[in-house]
Order: structure tokens, then C-alpha cells, then sequence
């Protein structure tokens, strides 16, 4: 035999953070079907099957326009209709509870495989973002069937497109950085306790009402606003979403960095920790 | 990733490999539901948020960890079929399971030279929703064979299982064996170099199984290496060229089959299965020395096959004389109970080994895995039966097969059937 094979070394000590990643790369072909796998098991022995994905995320979403458009909490003083104003600050907020619904489940869900085979266990939380993603996306067309209605009422267009729109896209990521830093952190406790999987349910909601998405950041008493941006990341991610999208609102560059460099941060943390834990999770299972 | 060409270094090599269990406490809450969960969780973060440099070594007599491998050294050679041995719990699996990267070793080392494919735990393969064409491509990624490569195994991988008429059914569906057969042809046609086996030549039909053997033993020549766990001594003699020993994590033995297994099948008479629960009373007088699993001729086996009846038998040693012995056995589906049953007093006039078992009939079970749980009572002679100190407790995992689902007495086997039994039961039809 003359074929080159490929070395692996099993050792007490874990091979280093930098080579864990690079693993990641080796296992892409495993990801794809990781990533399906997550998203179908959930729809096998139901009848409504893949139908939840899309009825899942609508329903809360409409129910909330309903009852915050009759019953406004606050008066917002807002230049586009309310469903608009809502909707453009729910859609980050809804990848974020999607995603914070679905990862710290991930562990569990492949723990058949995990105790059968090795696959870099990273792969589950992150293969576990399809479910939010497409979430996110049934969001994204309720929207725009909110803004073509809004249109055909004879009201004029919304949404304000600009070269600043491009904000979306470092507040989506931003979002997804976010959920993954509680994601890795609560897969890990979720093996152990299997509580925080609901209780995190009750956190996110509590988080939604400390973001401006119901109201806007105006309701904040202007002296404290700073103290929300500090405890609450999501808070900036919302409101440069909505100004993105309607022009609504304040961009503030130094909040923006706080929010953003606080995610950085949280996300780094939970990185090396779900490393140091997943040599042991083995132990567990 | 470094890569080797050389082909007379050894395929596997393990240097003074260790793997320490930490027992957790389980915490209980006022209203009794008991769990390992916050001391599991505890001792965890100490050892996130420790360097490995400060933490504590475990003591050999500290209660607080079991040594499930404590040391062991060994190499495995290209194109060898080696077997490995040892009693219930004697850290055979764990061996195993670091080898496939799924638990992590405590200390020691491990060089794997080629592509791994792990057949790990019995049951059905490890995505039983999933067809069998796409099960062969997870095997595929996983032992890092490009895509291309698998595709075009496939029908070569699908032809050697026998499976070709099952290509696109889920692989649950599919007859009993199935997995193993597909696991084990994945690694034949795809050329992994090394193959890691707990107790899976047990089942799977006759047939497939004497095709693997064959393989196997060919295998030398194209210098995959095969290790190859099981409590099948007749399947072990059959296809392994050495024999690995393992006892409470050490290695008792290493050499040639016959030898090792001769060995262990004298020594497996004198000492015990686990450290006695007491060392007071008379429960230390009992001592259990061995459980396992027998087929229709008391061969000791991994698996049971449904169509033939099987035997869960435990060796226990009694110390002194005029005691009175209850056996209890219990068999468990995950946590469902699925039935208990107790021996009738045994009293032992003079002290010695005493054999015990329980005889399981043939079309009783159904294809799940089962634990069986044994537990031996002791108390002097005489004492009413719920005053007897529990001397010893046992837990026995296995796997409960249809080898021949076409010649079963229900022709629609293929497709499993639900419950935790599946007994055979007869039917009256007649106009009323």
C-alpha cells in the first residue's frame, strides 16, 4: 500500500481551538446533511408536517399585529402605518427567538449520533439554524405582503430604500452571532438540564419587551436610554433594522459599536467555552 | 492534516490509554425526583474553567471515580482482526468508543493511521429514518470519502449487504441486521483502513455473516485492521487472529486466539464482578462473579436471536454456609419496565459457586435493545424474603435480533412491529 492515509491523535489534551475550527471545514459534506436533518425531523409524525414551519412564525406574528395596532401601547408618533413599524423591528427579533427556540435543543437532538460516531460536535448548533432561518424568512414575506397592502390602500410606499439600507445585513448577522453565543452556551446546560430549554422561552419574551419592537426607543426616558443599549445588544440591532428599512428613528454610530463590540465579545466567550466542554460532553451522554 | 505513506507502522496504536469516570452524587428534591444533573454540571464547569495543569489527579481508591481504562498499551498491526474480551463492564466499550473520538481519554494516547468507520452501540444504524442510499452517504462523509467516490460505490455496497431491493426505504424498515450489514459493506467497498466493531458479527443472517468472515479474515491482504469487541467467544475464535483480554480496565492478556480465550474462560470462574457493595453482614458473603447473556446452547452471546430461546445466567460465589439466595431479574425497555421476575429461595448447606439463570423462550421479545437487571439477595436461613440485604446489583445491555425474517412465523416482519414485546400469540377465526 502506497496510498497516502490521513494521521489522527487521540490525546488527554485537546487539540488546540485553531485546529477544532479547521475541523469544521474537513466536515462541510456532514453539515449539509446535518443542516436537513434538523430541519425535517421535527415535521416527521405531524400532520400538518413541513406546514409548521411557515404556520409556526405567522401566527404570533399576526396575532401581534392585531393586537397592538387596535390597542397601541404606547402613542407612536410614526410617519408609516404601525403593522410597518412593527414588523420592521420584529423581523431580527424573530430570528433571535427562532434561533433561541431551536439551538440549545441541538445536542439533544443529535445525541444518537454523537454517542455512534465523531463529527466536531460545533456542527449541531450551527447546523440548527435552518428551522430559524426559514422562520426568519416566512417573517420576511409577511412583510412584504404588509407593505403591498399598505400600497394598494392608496397610502404611500413605506418603506425607505437607500444606500444606508445595507445596514440589514450586519444587524441580521449580528442577530445570528447573538443567538449563536446563547445557543452554544445553553446546548451545553441543556444536556444536564433540560429546564432551560423552556425557561429560555420566558427570557425571550422578557427580552422583546426591553427592545423597542412594540414601541419605539422614544417611550425610554431619554437620560436611561444608554442603560438599555448597555444590557440589551438586541435594542440597537432593532432600531438600525427599522431605520434601515423606513428611515424611522436615530442611527447613533457609538451605540451601534457598543452593541455590536458586545456581541463580538459574548460570542468569543461562548466559542471557547463550548470547546472546553465538548471533549466532555461525551462523559454525558 | 500530516499525512503518512508508510506501510508497516501500525494502524493503531494506543500508549498507556486511561479514561476516569467521575460518580456524581445525585441531588433529590423534596417531592423525591432524584438527578444527577447540577453535580454532573458542577463537575463539568471545574473542568472548563480549570487548566488541565491544576486539576486534581484522582486517587485509585477514591469512591468518587470509577477507572473505566486504566492503562492500557497496544498496537495494531495492518490487516489484523483483533478481538477484544472481557466481562460485563470491564471497559471493553469504553476502549472502543475513544478509539472512534466519542468519549475523550483522561490520559494516554492514541494514533490512528487512516480513515475510521465506528459500528458503535447495537440497535438499528444511527439514522434509521433516513433510506439506506442516503445512509450510505453519511457513512461516506463521515470516514471522509469524497461524495464522488461514494456514489460510485454505491450499488458494489448495496449488492454486498444484499440490500439492493431496499435502496430507497428508510432503513428502519428494513430487515433486522440491516445497519450492520450496511456499515460493515460501507467500510468494505469504501476502503477505510480501519474498522471498529462492538459486538455487531453477532448479528445480521447467517448467511452476510459468513460472507463477513470471510472478508475479514481476506482482509489481511488489503490491510484494512478490524477491532472487534464481543462476548460471542464462538464468532471471536472464528475471525480474529489475536485476542485482546481486558479486566477492570487493564489488559490481563494479549496473544494469540485460542490461548486468550482459553484463559479467560478458566479464569472467569475465580474472581468477581465488581467491588462488593458491603463488606459487612452476610451480604459480603455473596459475591457475583459473572453475568451474561447464553443462547439455545449456552454459548455465550452479545445478542439473542428472537427465533430461538436465550438465557440471562449469573455466576454469584457464596463464603459461608446457610444463607439463603434470591435472585431477582428484571428486564427494562429504556425506562419501561417490561417484566420482573424473582427465583425461588435458593439455600446453600454448604459454601461454593452457584450458577443461576433465567431462561427467556423463543418468539417472546421483540427486535429492541433490552437491559437486564440483576440484583442477589442474601439473608441468614430463614429470614422472610423482605428482609434480605441486597449483596450485589447488575446491569446487562443487549440486543434482541430476527436473523431470519423471511422464515419468522410473520411474514411481514420487514416492517417491525410495535410493542415491548412481540410474543407469539394464537388466532380463532370462526363464523359466530
Amino acid at each position: 500500500m502506497n496510498s497516502a492515509v490521513p494521521i489522527t491523535v487521540i490525546e488527554a489534551r485537546p487539540e488546540t481551538m485553531l485546529a477544532r475550527l479547521r475541523a469544521l471545514w474537513r466536515y462541510r459534506g456532514f453539515y449539509g446533511f446535518l443542516f436537513k436533518e434538523l430541519i425535517t425531523r421535527r415535521a416527521r409524525g405531524t400532520l400538518l408536517g413541513m406546514w409548521w414551519l411557515i404556520l409556526r412564525p405567522i401566527v404570533p406574528a399576526v396575532g401581534l399585529i392585531y393586537a397592538f395596532g387596535s390597542v397601541r401601547p404606547v402613542e407612536t408618533q410614526t410617519a408609516v402605518p404601525y403593522a410597518v413599524f412593527f414588523l420592521s423591528g420584529y423581523l431580527p427579533v424573530r430570528l433571535f427567538q427562532s434561533a433561541l427556540r431551536y439551538l440549545p435543543r441541538s445536542l439533544g437532538w443529535t445525541q444518537g449520533l454523537m454517542r455512534r460516531t465523531y463529527f466536531p460536535r460545533l456542527l449541531a448548533p450551527l447546523a440548527a439554524f435552518g428551522t430559524p432561518l426559514i422562520e426568519f424568512g416566512v417573517i420576511v414575506v409577511v412583510f412584504a405582503v404588509v407593505v403591498g397592502m399598505t400600497v394598494w390602500r392608496g397610502e404611500p410606499f413605506p418603506l425607505h430604500l437607500r444606500w444606508d439600507t445595507w445596514w440589514l445585513l450586519p444587524c441580521l448577522l449580528a442577530t445570528s452571532l447573538f443567538s449563536l453565543a446563547f445557543g452554544l452556551v445553553f446546548s451545553v446546560v441543556a444536556m444536564f438540564f433540560r429546564d432551560v430549554i423552556f425557561s429560555l422561552r420566558f427570557f425571550s419574551s422578557l427580552l422583546m419587551l426591553l427592545t423597542p419592537v412594540i414601541y419605539p426607543v422614544t417611550f425610554w426616558p431619554e437620560n436611561y436610554r444608554w442603560a438599555l443599549y448597555a444590557i440589551n445588544p438586541m435594542a440597537q440591532v432593532v432600531i438600525v433594522t427599522r431605520w434601515a428599512l423606513t428611515g424611522e428613528g436615530q442611527f447613533e454610530p457609538g451605540f451601534v459599536l457598543l452593541s455590536f463590540g458586545t456581541i463580538l465579545v459574548m460570542l468569543a466567550a461562548s466559542v471557547v467555552f463550548f470547546l472546553r466542554a465538548e471533549v466532555h460532553l461525551g462523559d454525558q451522554m | 492534516m500530516p499525512v503518512a505513506s508508510s506501510a508497516s507502522a501500525p494502524r493503531v496504536s494506543v500508549e498507556r490509554l486511561s479514561k476516569v469516570f467521575a460518580r456524581h452524587a445525585a441531588t433529590r428534591s423534596k417531592r423525591g425526583i432524584s438527578t444527577e444533573g447540577p453535580a454532573a454540571l458542577r463537575h463539568l464547569l471545574s473542568r472548563v474553567f480549570s487548566p488541565a495543569e491544576e486539576r486534581e489527579t484522582p486517587d485509585r481508591g477514591d469512591t468518587r471515580y470509577l477507572a473505566a481504562l486504566d492503562g492500557a498499551s497496544f498496537d495494531v498491526a495492518p490487516g489484523e482482526v483483533v478481538g477484544i474480551i472481557g466481562r460485563n463492564g470491564a471497559g471493553k466499550s469504553t476502549l472502543l468508543k475513544i478509539l472512534a473520538r466519542v468519549l475523550h481519554p483522561t490520559s494516554g494516547r492514541v494514533t490512528l493511521r487512516g480513515r475510521v468507520v465506528s459500528m458503535l452501540e447495537l440497535g438499528i444504524g444511527f439514522a434509521p429514518e433516513l433510506t439506506v442510499r442516503q445512509n450510505i452517504q453519511i457513512h461516506g462523509r463521515l470516514a471522509g470519502v469524497p461524495a464522488r467516490r461514494v456514489r460510485a460505490a454505491e450499488e458494489e455496497i448495496l449488492a454486498f449487504a444484499g440490500l439492493t431491493p431496499f435502496a430507497d426505504q428508510p432503513l428502519g424498515n428494513c430487515p433486522g441486521g440491516s445497519a450492520v450489514q450496511l456499515g460493515f459493506s460501507a467500510v468494505i467497498c469504501l476502503g477505510a483502513e480501519i474498522l471498529l466493531a462492538d459486538e455487531v458479527l453477532a448479528i445480521g443472517d447467517s448467511e452476510f455473516r459468513r460472507a463477513c468472515e470471510a472478508r475479514v479474515q481476506a482482509s489481511g491482504a488489503s490491510g484494512e485492521s478490524v477491532l472487534f469487541v464481543s462476548h460471542d467467544m464462538a464468532a471471536i475464535r472464528r475471525i480474529c487472529t489475536r485476542v485482546i483480554w481486558i479486566d477492570r480496565g487493564r489488559i490481563v492478556s494479549d496473544g494469540p486466539t485460542e490461548d486468550v480465550v482459553h484463559a479467560y474462560s478458566t479464569e472467569l470462574l475465580a474472581g468477581r464482578l465488581r467491588e462488593p457493595l458491603t463488606t459487612e453482614g452476610l451480604a459480603s458473603s455473596c459475591a457475583l462473579l459473572d453475568l451474561r447473556l447464553l443462547d439455545n446452547d449456552r454459548e455465550q452471546v452479545g445478542a439473542l436471536q428472537l427465533t430461538e430461546p436465550g438465557h440471562i445466567d449469573c455466576l454469584f460465589r457464596l463464603s459461608r454456609p446457610d444463607v439463603v439466595v434470591l435472585v431477582d431479574v428484571e428486564l427494562w425497555y429504556g425506562k419501561h419496565l417490561v417484566f420482573a421476575t424473582t427465583s425461588h429461595p435458593i439455600t446453600a448447606r454448604e459454601h461454593g459457586t452457584f450458577r443461576a439463570g433465567v431462561r427467556l423462550p423463543a418468539d417472546l421479545l421483540n427486535e429492541l435493545p433490552y437491559q437486564a437487571r440483576v440484583r442477589l439477595r442474601v439473608g441468614a436461613m430463614g429470614t422472610p424474603t423482605p428482609d434480605l440485604a441486597v449483596a450485589a446489583e447488575e446491569r446487562l445491555d443487549f440486543q434482541a435480533m430476527n436473523p431470519h425474517p423471511e422464515r419468522s412465523v410473520w411474514n411481514d416482519w420487514s416492517w417491525g412491529r410495535g410493542g415491548l414485546l412481540s410474543p407469539r400469540l394464537s388466532w380463532r377465526v370462526e363464523a359466530a
